[in-house]
């Protein structure tokens, strides 16, 4: 039962990167895998960076940008069996005022885990998933930075760390 | 002329909604809860029609990969960009 990080699917894409069949074996064989909105966000990133890559597909689906993009994410989605879960609490009062649940709580961490924003905020959505009763022991992940934060996720949060190298 | 097949559909809604339906019959827009929700709901697929196209799409996918025998989206150094894109933000 594991929170799938945005990198691991983006590596089973990629046919430079040498992880590739791995990250695909494990997106296979995984059987329950969570992603939240942070994971489409980048995701959508991702793929609009890369757009000439991605143009012969798009005549293929004959879909204009905005929604070859969308229709790539559902079909990884579907195809690697994963899971989208939103966040239910939406904001939370901080001294700083009201903000988006997630994003208070990774400025929380931020001075113990000295994360990158984006990773700090995978953090927040599986302490967040795991208050609302997603089963996620695991984070499988191919970005080398979560290494630093390995002994906080087990101690803190129950969370196995799992590096693909 | 085809005749449509008509059929009926439990529904549990909320006072607030149900108050809103109410004020639409109210103002004279609606002659019944049943026409303002029949209505409403197809103003409500009108507007989620492109999802036919993003479904069409996701199906073409998956027929693609069949073809190719393998994942049809292959993207040279998007690992790369991804996680250079983390260092930026």
């Amino acid at each position: 039962m594991s929170y799938v990080d945005t990198s691991i699917i983006v590596a089973a894409l990629d046919p430079s990167d040498s992880r590739s069949r791995d990250a695909t074996k494990i997106l296979e064989e995984e059987t329950y895998k969570v992603i939240s909105e942070l994971t489409i966000l980048e995701l959508a990133s991702v793929l609009s960076r890369k757009w000439k890559l991605l143009s012969d597909i798009a005549d293929r689906l004959g879909l204009d940008r905005g929604l070859t993009i969308i229709a790539i994410i559902l079909y990884l989605i579907r195809r690697f069996n994963l899971r989208y879960r939103g966040i239910k609490t939406q904001s939370k009062t901080t001294p700083l005022g009201r903000i988006y649940k997630p994003i208070a709580d990774a400025v929380e961490i931020a001075s113990t885990l000295n994360l990158r924003a984006l990773d700090l905020l995978h953090i927040s959505y599986i302490k967040l998933l795991r208050e609302e009763d997603e089963p996620i022991h695991k984070l499988i992940t191919a970005d080398k930075d979560f290494q630093t934060v390995k002994d906080y996720l087990e101690k803190n949060l129950g969370i196995h760390l799992s590096i693909l190298e | 002329m085809v005749l449509k097949v008509v059929r009926v559909v439990p529904i549990r809604l909320d006072d607030d909604t149900l108050g809103f339906i109410d004020m639409l019959i109210n103002l004279g827009i609606y002659n019944s809860r049943s026409e303002a929700l029949r209505d409403l709901i197809r103003i409500g697929v009108d507007e989620l029609k492109w999802m036919a196209k993003v479904n069409e799409a996701v199906e073409k996918l998956f027929k693609l990969e069949t073809e190719y025998g393998e994942i049809p989206i292959k993207i040279k150094g998007i690992l790369e960009e991804l996680l250079r894109g983390r260092d930026r933000f």
